[in-house]
């Protein structure tokens, strides 16, 4: 059984895997350049960004994004080139017919299809989540100044969440397949579909899967490395009453914002409206917060977020399951 | 005799449409049935729904007792079915789909198929995609009975083959009922390709059983009465069709005519001028039970 699955899909796999080795390479040897230049530059000496060394520090900042889009979008490719197939070619090409009939059960055959794909996307992913850390870890001091593994770009495409959603990426286009049994149609519902849920796990689950932190804003600026920020918002200084007509925040803070913008424009040289608006705010017993992931959630968001594509993947391949046991011709 | 495939009122709805309905009918163990029927009759249906490749919406097929169902991998080992469309990895080699039917059948022989297929000069090591139409149905074919499977669904085994091609697989039928003991059940247009080897016939017309029957039987039961027209009163008797040409009028009848009157006479029709008349008239019904009298058919071995 596995054997057929691999046969059918040795070329897509073996493309994949060179576009896995690819990044690796890459990876590797833009570190291997950026370390000897930033050597010769000076960086390594002094420790700080010397004006010299800018220009290789944007060279490398520039391949660290082809690294990181290559990276995020490796499991929408292994969504659209191994798993919409899986089912769909099979109804199209009627060829399910053939496949059916033969001593294996519909159930058996799906599940020891899609595990032989999982097998090689789990290896392929967790190598490259290794070398991601690995390249990470050194091009972070220099490259990503100042900022954190945890923001959402680093956090994205490192860890263990990226195999994990490789792995929902393969049994989403597969089910995706298996309920459209059209190719067309389910590379197209795949592409928006995944895409959504990708957003919908950044932009929401992700940040509430841990208690996250609220940090008051004070005037000066809050340093990007304390975390992920997932959102800004406001908190009520309890015991302290908030006079009727300005009982909602919308209200409080629209005020707010009028005085701060009066005051710039009285002082001509501004500078100091953020401590005006934020009085302000005070004395409507109202305090902005800004909402963070903290670094240290790093590894409990990874996983977690990890288990969250894992359970859509179990829900997915139940889902592949019935509808292959139920298919009729 | 024990019942290879049996069917109990099954019918299967597409839409509005039902491709096969009240459907009660049992192909003996051991036996090479034929399916004839008009195009859209239901005999793909049928296969369809005793290959599990389909499932009943409403009534019961069994296969050696159980459910066709290709959940089950007692189902499975026992049951090979061809569909119309041959459907084959257009991109793997004749070999590699040779060996598709061994990793994924227990009892697989793989000798036979290979044999099959040279000697048929279809080359192993080509893309099935660059076979012409009739080979890649003896590939396909090749794939079906390399399972060695005890009930053969074959959905017109015989289309797009050459007169030679045609004879190799009757043969291959026969040997496999006469050596393992198989059952097999085939579709086919052309009544004259089933003659010689099937022993049971089912006529299916407007998604309904017409006959279901020995050959023997149908044969024995069935009479061309040829006469002056205007002289017919046969009683109890099952008119199937009549045709009057000038003052003559030829039927087709199923059962004992008796004694006639004078100028008539009783021929024995063959098989395809019995089959032609169902199928002109699909709201005949055969009336004599299926299976009597069962006799055994001297099959054409050469």
């Amino acid at each position: 059984m596995m054997w057929l699955t691999w046969r059918r899909y040795r070329v897509r796999i073996i493309l994949l895997a060179l576009y896995v080795v690819a990044l690796i390479v890459f990876m590797i040897i833009t570190e291997h350049a950026y370390q000897s230049a930033l050597t010769s530059c000076g960086f390594r000496a002094t420790g700080t960004q010397l004006s010299a060394c800018s220009g290789v520090i944007s060279g490398a900042k520039s391949h660290a994004s082809y690294v990181v889009d290559g990276l995020q979008i490796l499991p929408f490719l292994i969504g659209l080139i191994l798993g919409t197939p899986l089912i769909a070619s099979e109804l199209e090409a009627k060829t399910n017919r053939l496949a059916w009939a033969q001593g294996v059960t519909r159930t058996r055959w799906l599940l020891m299809s899609w595990l032989t794909l999982v097998i090689p996307v789990a290896i392929a992913m967790s190598l490259l989540a290794l070398t991601v850390q690995w390249w990470l870890t050194h091009v972070h001091a220099s490259v990503f100044v100042g900022t954190s593994l945890i923001q959402s770009s680093q956090f994205s495409i490192s860890g263990v969440a990226p195999i994990a959603a490789a792995v929902f990426a393969l049994s989403f286009g597969a089910g995706v397949g298996a309920l459209w049994g059209r190719i067309s149609w389910s590379i197209a519902a795949t592409s928006v579909g995944f895409w959504l849920v990708v957003g919908v796990m950044m932009g929401w689950i992700v940040p509430s899967l841990a208690p996250q932190v609220a940090v008051p804003l004070s005037a000066a600026k809050l340093p990007s490395s304390l975390g992920w920020l997932v959102s800004e918002g406001f908190r009520r200084n309890p015991g302290v009453h908030v006079g009727p007509h300005m009982s909602s925040v919308t209200s409080i803070v629209q005020h707010c914002t009028n005085i701060a913008n009066s005051s710039s424009n009285m002082q001509t040289g501004g500078g100091n409206e953020s401590l005006v608006y934020l009085n302000c705010l005070k004395s409507h017993s109202l305090q902005a917060v800004n909402f963070y992931q903290p670094a240290s959630h790093y590894w409990i968001l990874q996983w977690r977020e990890a288990g969250v594509y894992l359970a859509l993947v179990a829900a997915l391949l139940g889902l592949s399951v019935w509808v292959v046991r139920r298919w009729r011709a | 005799m024990t019942a290879a495939l049996e069917t109990v009122d099954l019918g299967r709805r597409y839409m509005t449409n039902w491709g096969l309905r009240n459907c009660t009918l049992r192909v003996p163990e051991g036996s090479i049935t034929g399916l004839v029927g008009p195009n859209g009759a239901g005999k793909s249906t049928l296969l369809r729904l005793a290959a599990g490749v389909s499932r009943p919406s409403e009534g019961s097929v069994t296969v050696f007792g159980q459910k066709a169902d290709q959940n089950s991998a007692s189902f499975l080992a026992r049951v090979g079915y061809l569909d119309q469309d041959r459907p084959l990895y257009k991109q793997f080699r004749v070999e590699e789909m040779l060996k598709l039917g061994q990793k994924l059948n227990a009892s697989w022989d793989q000798e036979s198929a290979t044999q099959w297929l040279m000697d048929l000069e279809i080359p192993l090591d080509w893309k099935v995609s660059l076979l012409s139409t009739g080979q890649q149905a003896q590939v396909a074919l090749a794939v079906c009975m390399g399972k060695r499977p005890d009930l053969m669904l074959l959905d017109e085994p015989m289309a797009s083959l050459d007169p030679l091609a045609r004879r190799g697989v009757t043969q291959m039928l026969l040997d496999s009922v006469a050596v393992r003991g198989a059952t097999v059940l085939l579709s086919s247009q052309i009544v004259s390709e089933l003659e010689p080897i099937c022993d049971h016939l089912i006529i299916l017309s407007k998604s309904q059983v017409q006959v279901s029957a020995s050959i023997g039987s149908l044969l024995a039961n069935h009479h061309v009465l040829v006469g002056p027209e205007g002289s017919m009163s046969f009683n109890l008797v099952n008119v199937i069709s009549s045709k009057v040409a000038g003052r003559q009028a030829t039927l087709l009848v199923e059962g004992d005519p008796g004694t006639l009157g004078s100028g008539w006479q009783v021929l024995s029709p063959d098989l395809e001028e019995i089959v032609l008349a169902y199928l002109a008239k699909p709201n005949a019904r055969q009336v004599a039970t299926s299976e009597a009298p069962t006799e055994t058919i001297d099959r054409d071995l050469s």
